[in-house]
């Protein structure tokens, strides 16, 4: 079926991308916000450095529990799935295993997975962050969702492949602006971002659902939060970024790939010059953000 | 077969004289009397003719040949006299046996046995009028046995000679006696322009004449079924003790009244439609009325003779949508005869089992029974269920019937019948229910612990009657698929 | 054996059974025994006629058992493919009930409630339930409808010391009641129209009031409706579910969830797709029970959100999953008339949600019944941290917790896929159905939302010490296994959906005409092993292939545990830190109230003074006082009336008895009078007349 060689090969370039590019996308974002600041930041390589030494700590295991253990685990490697699943420079390789609504659906385990992992290690800040993360998730999905559904009634399809060969060929409607706009602002919350770092809060909850996770499974879970940032973005670019398109591959990647840094660049400015929000002002803004994307889906099912 | 039909009528009587007239046993020669009507029905039944032909042609026996009238006394077999026998001699049997314990030192609300011998009496006597009623030919005997019926009731209505008893069977014998006037009179103008007592005479009469007579009877069987604007005797009636009760509701006197009519609706099909309208619109006003009295009612008792009230006008209700063209209607109402008595008499016998255990009706002092009492639950619930119709027990067999027929009548008329059907229906059912929870669950109240054990007899008849419950309606069923072919 | 024979004396068993341990009511734990064996009899029996019904097809009676003088009804029974259906997922759920009670109703806490008001009326309760799911007659369905009422009814009571408990009872059987008389008067209507009970008969008669009197017809689909829909507990109708549920002992309220609120899906289905003619009614009547769904789904899920007792947060949860089989059985039958692809599509994602929702619904159930086993409580903010002493339980409760919230690969998303993509492609006839479809879809995120409260606070968080005085040990093996079954057919039903939908799929197609629907290959590019690739017609539209990405998902996990170990860290286990204060176990435990406060402030209303949380408008009960009004002193005729009458003629009488006063000479002189008076009258009235 849809294993021939081509999918194959594209399959582990996606893993190896969202695998080895990811962190590099968080050490440039970590150096835009040194710059920002005046300070000389740390090295491009910086967060290689963090994942390699938290692999190899001790790990501290305060609950003996299933979920304590292995959330971090189960979290990353759906994540790991998800960027099989997305489009990164090309119609994602299981394109024939799953459409949008898997896609959000597999998202939303990594997240399932960060608040098990919050509420097994039996700390108040560890539940309390789950709960965050829970509440805007809440908030955050209806955005994406509606903003994809809306891609997918323009495009006629669920699947990632179709929808982006639609925008290709197909002018860009003012629906898909509107939604992409709105989706833009929300994805600084899904990347857990300033100003919706609201989960982990250091500074408030001491990184909520983290706050008992250390060694390889802390490693794991930063390596999927810029994994996340990596998908996201690819996402966003190929569907609502979809003009320029090349035939060439690998053309197509290094322009994906520019239109990804411009993307997080931005993400990043917005991230340092912002404070945080409280919880219930995120949770505000994005019932503003929700009636705007459906005012977007009632464009697309106007057909424009 | 004649043999049958006169000891079945003289045995109670029999019964009666003797029982009133020993100076020990009366409990005993009761229950025998009572067991021997029981068998001598089992036996008429085992006589009927077996190829139903009774349905069309009923048996009639002369007993008293008189010169006026030929036929003026005698015995008449058919379906709906069956009906009301069976309820008659059943329920009959049931209370004698339940009033032999009831009627005793152990009773909590009453603690005497004296007057027992006065009950078996009348209540024998009681059932022979009704058996008589059931059997009657014509409206002339049947006359004779209502007004029969009401003496009897008078006196049972006042068994416990206290002012409150003395007073409501005056009540009930002044009330139900001016009705008889106008069947009296009824039957003096049938039988002047027709020169017959049949019950089929009154299709003879001129239309004009027809809806008065009809509306005569009509009147006199309101009062004795009790309903609006005569309903007032019945409640008061309550005095009595519960297995008068019991009786007086679930198959006797009240039952006369809608026995008459039905008679009148099945022997006479050219009924104006407009006597219809008014019997339902009358039986759904009783409906209303009673229902909204139901909320004020704090003794079990009282509660279920306003329920008696409102059942009176399902029947009445059921024969309306007969004459108004409706046969299922008709059907329906007619079933609710007995469905009605089997539900209504058990819910009685529980009230009656209920204030011997523990020595109260209020609903207020009682909850929790369930704990002490499961038996009584048990029956309550039953004959609960039987009246509010829920499946299978008998009351909703005939109510179904009924709405057949409401909707079957069709048009404005049946749409205005139905509503105010419809809400009696389902207010009745959440009271009832509210009651129900009120008194046998919840907290156990003091008044309910101290509640003692049941004696054999009442627990007989509980068990007996629940039973019947189920077994109704295929019998109701049965006899009013032959009234119809 | 015919099948219909094996089914009569399968029910036959459970009736039995009921007389059985009604007699022995008094040894609990024999009576519990015994009940599970005839149980488990009477499911292998109906399972068997499930499956050769599947293998045969139609197994029906030729003749009625029963006929109904006077009118035209006859007690038929037929069993086609969806009754199959049906029939399989009630043998399946009263065993798992029947097993899971067995412990769980000799808990101290029902040791002075007699168990003949269990598991005789559970055995009632079934057989009826069974009997509604085959019978195809109205009238015959309508009281095997009412057995099944009043059985869940004493179910619902059975806790009768509670003073909730009987409330609750009260509103379930009161509403429920309303609801089939409402039935009641539909299925004369449609009766009147054809003059027979049976299912043929209202179906031609529906078609002939279609032309001759649409309306009638719609006021009598209306009531049908509103039946079903109350028994399924779609709001508002379905407000008494959340009492009844959370009083009914747990194997009961999973009994209910498992079967009888399905029923009302059975009747929507049976009515409005099986009996009423596909025509335009089916359009009107489908968006209206997607749009009941739909509000179901908004209103009793985020209701579910705020709640802080295991047993209404799962019924509230009840509601919403309803809301989700109505969305869509409803799309279903709106697209009966228009796109009959898509309709099937959409019925059979309701169905099979339906199947899944028993599976889940139940285990969910079953868990908080374990929660109850050990800690004696439901309350979330009096337990937690049970994972300690309820291993097994706790990683049962979060399967099927996922699965409720329709996390992949297990159950609940196979089905709620179909019913969002079937949303989706609808988009294009009906906008308004999207609309629909995206509700469902973010309230399927509340979902999570609120399991991650329900697992979190009662399985993990905090151990609440003093709550679990128990040792630590497991329910028992005949309540364990009833969760790990249904917990396996989550899992199963959700990697290989194809497996239950390709029953769906046929019993579905089977109450239409042959070909009125595409066949399965057609519409799911397989109808074997492998992914759905749901195609209306213009190339693939959607794509959920379970199998291929839970074994891709596996093997990305394997690359996790590979990287998780490839530092080869050290493990201590150490004690969690609460920033080196000293605490009570109290103090640090995050109760299950604090949960998305400002979540759930968003859906706070205010209209003037009135302000309530959340979106459930639930009515207290009102205190009704009956005064000595008007119409009371009407109806009370003897003061008004007979009493003065009967007064008025008393006192006349005392005044001629006044001249009874016992001395002779007064009476002499009353008959010289008499005698005068007389004599008098007689000649006037002789003058009168001219003789004399």
């Amino acid at each position: 079926m849809s294993l021939s060689m081509e999918n194959l090969g594209l399959a582990l370039f996606n893993l190896l991308l969202v695998i080895l590019l990811s962190p590099l996308l968080e050490g440039i974002i970590r150096k835009l916000v040194a710059i920002v600041h005046s300070r000389i930041g740390p090295p491009l390589y910086q967060p290689y450095l963090d994942l390699l030494k938290l692999l190899g700590k001790e790990e501290i295991v305060s609950s003996n529990n299933f979920f304590f253990r292995y959330s971090a685990v189960l979290g990353f490697g759906a994540i790991l799935l998800v960027a099989l699943l997305s489009p990164i420079a090309a119609a994602p390789p299981l394109n024939a295993g799953g459409d949008i609504i898997v896609f959000i659906y597999m998202l939303s385990f990594s997240a399932v997975m960060i608040m098990l992992s919050g509420v097994t290690s039996e700390s108040p800040y560890g539940v309390l962050g789950a709960a965050r993360e829970m509440m805007m998730v809440l908030t955050v999905e209806p955005v994406i969702v509606i903003a994809l559904i809306v891609a997918a009634v323009n495009a006629d399809s669920l699947q990632f492949g179709a929808i982006i060969a639609h925008f290709q060929n197909n002018p860009f409607p003012l629906s898909m602006v509107i939604v992409g706009i709105v989706l833009f602002i929300s994805i600084v919350a899904q990347l857990a971002r300033l100003p919706f770092d609201i989960v982990e809060a250091d500074q408030e909850i001491m990184e909520g659902p983290f706050v008992e996770q250390s060694g390889p499974k802390l490693a794991l879970f930063k390596w999927m939060f810029y994994a996340k940032e990596l998908i996201f973005a690819a996402v966003f670019v190929s569907i609502f970024i979809p003009w320029f398109h090349s035939e060439v591959f690998i053309v197509n990647f290094l322009y994906t790939l520019v239109k990804i840094l411009v993307m997080l660049v931005v993400v990043g400015v917005v991230h340092v010059v912002n404070p945080r929000l409280r919880i219930d002002q995120a949770v505000r803004y994005f019932a503003v953000l929700i009636f705007i994307t459906i005012i977007g889906l009632a464009f697309a099912l106007a057909g424009s | 077969m004649g043999t049958i039909l006169i000891l079945l009528l003289l045995f109670p009587i029999l019964g009666a004289v003797i029982a009133g007239m020993v100076k020990k046993g009366t409990n005993v020669i009761a229950v025998i009397a009572g067991t021997g009507a029981l068998l001598l029905t089992a036996a008429l039944f085992l006589n009927l003719p077996p190829d139903l032909s009774f349905r069309t042609v009923p048996v009639q026996l002369q007993w008293l040949q008189d010169h006026l009238v030929d036929g003026l006394f005698g015995f008449q077999i058919d379906p709906l006299g069956l009906i009301m026998l069976l309820v008659v001699v059943v329920l009959g049997f049931l209370n004698i046996v339940y009033s032999t314990a009831y009627l005793s030192r152990g009773n909590k609300e009453h603690p005497t046995e004296e007057g027992r011998q006065r009950h078996h009496f009348w209540m024998l006597l009681f059932v022979a009028s009704m058996i008589g009623v059931a059997m009657s030919p014509n409206l002339f005997q049947l006359y004779i046995f209502w007004e029969m019926t009401t003496l009897c009731s008078w006196a049972l209505i006042s068994h416990y000679r206290n002012e409150d008893s003395l007073k409501a069977g005056f009540k009930a014998l002044l009330m139900t006696f001016s009705g008889g006037i106008f069947f009296a009179i009824g039957l003096v103008i049938l039988f002047v322009s027709t020169g017959s007592f049949e019950f089929s005479a009154v299709s003879q009469l001129s239309p004009e004449l027809k809806g008065w007579v009809f509306f005569f009877f009509l009147v006199a069987a309101w009062a004795k079924s009790a309903q609006v604007p005569f309903f007032t005797w019945l409640p008061d009636a309550m005095a009595a003790p519960t297995t008068v009760s019991m009786y007086l509701h679930a198959a006797a006197m009240v039952k006369a009244g809608v026995f008459l009519i039905s008679r009148l609706a099945v022997a006479n099909s050219d009924l104006a439609f407009g006597s219809g309208l008014l019997v339902g619109i009358m039986a759904v006003v009783t409906m209303l009325v009673a229902l909204y009295l139901f909320f004020y009612q704090d003794d079990l008792k009282r509660l279920l003779a306003y329920s008696t009230i409102a059942h009176l006008g399902y029947v009445f209700f059921g024969i309306g949508l007969g004459i108004m063209g409706s046969t299922t209607g008709l059907m329906g109402g007619l079933m609710h005869i007995m469905n009605h008595g089997v539900g209504k008499g058990l819910l009685f016998l529980c009230v009656g089992a209920i204030s011997y255990v523990s020595g109260s009706r209020s609903i207020k002092q009682l909850s929790g029974l369930a704990k002490t009492s499961p038996l009584i639950a048990v029956a309550f619930f039953t004959g609960m269920f039987a009246i509010l119709g829920i499946p299978p027990f008998s009351g909703f067999w005939s109510k179904f019937y009924l709405l057949i027929g409401t909707l079957d009548v069709g048009g404005t008329v049946g749409i205005l019948l139905l509503i105010p059907f419809l809400l009696e229906i389902i207010i009745a059912f959440a009271w009832f229910l509210h009651v129900g929870h009120k008194v046998f669950f919840g907290r156990v109240s003091t008044t309910a612990s101290n509640a003692g054990k049941l004696p054999f007899a009442i627990s007989f008849a509980l068990v007996v009657m629940s039973v019947l419950t189920l077994v109704a309606p295929v019998v109701a069923l049965f006899l009013v698929k032959l009234i119809f072919i | 054996m015919n099948p219909i024979q094996l089914f009569i004396i399968s029910t036959l068993l459970l009736v039995l059974g009921a007389i059985v341990t009604w007699i022995l009511g008094n040894r609990r734990e024999l009576t519990s025994k015994l009940s599970t064996v005839f149980f488990a009899l009477s499911s292998i029996g109906v399972l068997s006629v499930v499956f050769t019904v599947f293998s045969s097809g139609t197994a029906q009676l030729n003749a009625p058992l029963i006929e109904v003088p006077g009118i035209d009804s006859g007690l038929l029974l037929r069993i086609d493919l969806l009754s199959a259906l049906f029939l399989g997922i009630i043998a399946l759920v009263s065993f798992m009930v029947a097993l899971y009670a067995v412990r769980y109703m000799n808990l101290k806490i029902f040791a002075d409630l007699s168990l003949r008001a269990f598991f005789p009326v559970l055995m009632i309760f079934f057989a009826s339930v069974m009997y509604v799911v085959v019978v195809v007659d109205m009238f015959f369905f309508f009281i095997f409808w009412e057995i099944m009422t009043l059985a869940s009814y004493f179910l619902v009571i059975f806790n009768k010391r509670d003073k909730d408990t009987l409330r609750a009872g009260f509103k379930y059987f009161l509403i429920t009641h309303i609801a089939t008389a409402l039935m009641f008067i539909a299925v004369i209507i449609i009766y009147l129209q054809g003059g027979s009970f049976s299912f043929d008969a209202l179906e031609q008669a529906m078609q002939s009031m279609s032309v001759s009197n649409p309306g009638l017809l719609h006021l009598a689909l209306l009531f049908l409706f509103l039946a079903f829909a109350t028994k399924a507990g779609i709001l508002p109708m379905g407000d008494w579910l959340p009492d009844a549920y959370s009083s009914a002992p747990i194997p009961a309220s999973s009994a209910f969830a498992g079967s009888m609120t399905k029923l009302g899906v059975y009747g929507v289905i049976r009515i409005f797709v099986d009996i009423l003619p596909v025509s335009d009614f089916s359009q009107t009547w489908g968006i209206i029970i997607a749009l009941m769904g739909t509000i179901s789904i908004f209103v009793g899920t985020l209701t579910a959100l705020v709640q802080e007792e295991t047993k209404r947060l799962l019924s509230f949860h009840v509601i919403g999953q309803m809301g989700y089989i109505f969305l869509g059985v409803g799309m279903g039958v709106y697209f009966l008339n228009v796109q009959p692809v898509l309709a099937i599509v959409a019925l059979s994602a309701g169905v099979f949600h339906l199947i899944n929702n028993v599976c889940y619904k139940s285990c969910l159930f079953f868990n908080a019944g374990s929660v109850v086993w050990k800690t004696g409580t439901t309350n979330f903010n009096l337990v937690g941290g049970l994972h300690r002493v309820l291993p097994m339980t706790a990683v049962i409760a979060v399967i099927a917790s996922l699965s409720i919230s329709g996390v992949p690969p297990l159950s609940g998303f196979s089905s709620k896929w179909l019913i969002y993509q079937s949303s989706i492609r609808a988009a294009i006839t009906n906008p308004l159905i999207l609309g629909f479809g995206i509700i469902a879809l973010f309230i399927s995120i509340v979902t999570l939302a609120s399991f991650v409260k329900f697992t979190s606070t009662l399985f993990y968080g905090k151990y609440a010490d003093n709550n679990t005085k128990a040792k630590r040990k497991e329910v028992p093996l005949t309540m364990m296994i009833p969760q790990i079954v249904m917990a396996l057919l989550s899992i199963i039903f959700g990697i290989v959906p194809i497996l239950p939908l390709k029953y769906v799929h046929k019993s579905i197609a089977s109450l239409l005409e042959a070909d009125f629907f595409p066949p399965m290959q057609s519409i799911y590019g397989t109808d074997s092993l492998g992914g759905l690739m749901t195609n209306y017609g213009e190339g693939v539209f959607a794509v959920w292939n379970p199998l291929l990405l839970t074994l891709v998902g596996l093997f990305c996990i394997l690359i996790a545990y590979a990287f998780y170990r490839s530092g080869s860290a050290p493990r201590r286990a150490d004690t969690t830190w609460y920033c080196g204060e000293e605490h009570s176990d109290e103090e640090v435990r995050y109760r299950a109230h604090s949960f998305y406060l400002p979540f759930k402030k968003m859906f706070r209303i205010r209209i003037g003074k009135y302000e309530r949380e959340g979106v459930y408008p639930s009515i207290g009960y009102p205190k009704i006082t009956f005064g000595n009004n008007l119409f009371k002193r009407i109806t009370d005729i003897d003061k008004w009336f007979y009493d003065p009458l009967v007064n008025r003629f008393m006192a006349l009488m005392k005044r001629f008895s006044a001249t009874h006063s016992g001395v002779p000479h007064l009476y002499l002189l009353w008959l010289i009078i008499g005698t005068v008076l007389a004599v008098v009258v007689l000649f006037l009235l002789a003058g009168h007349s001219g003789h004399l």
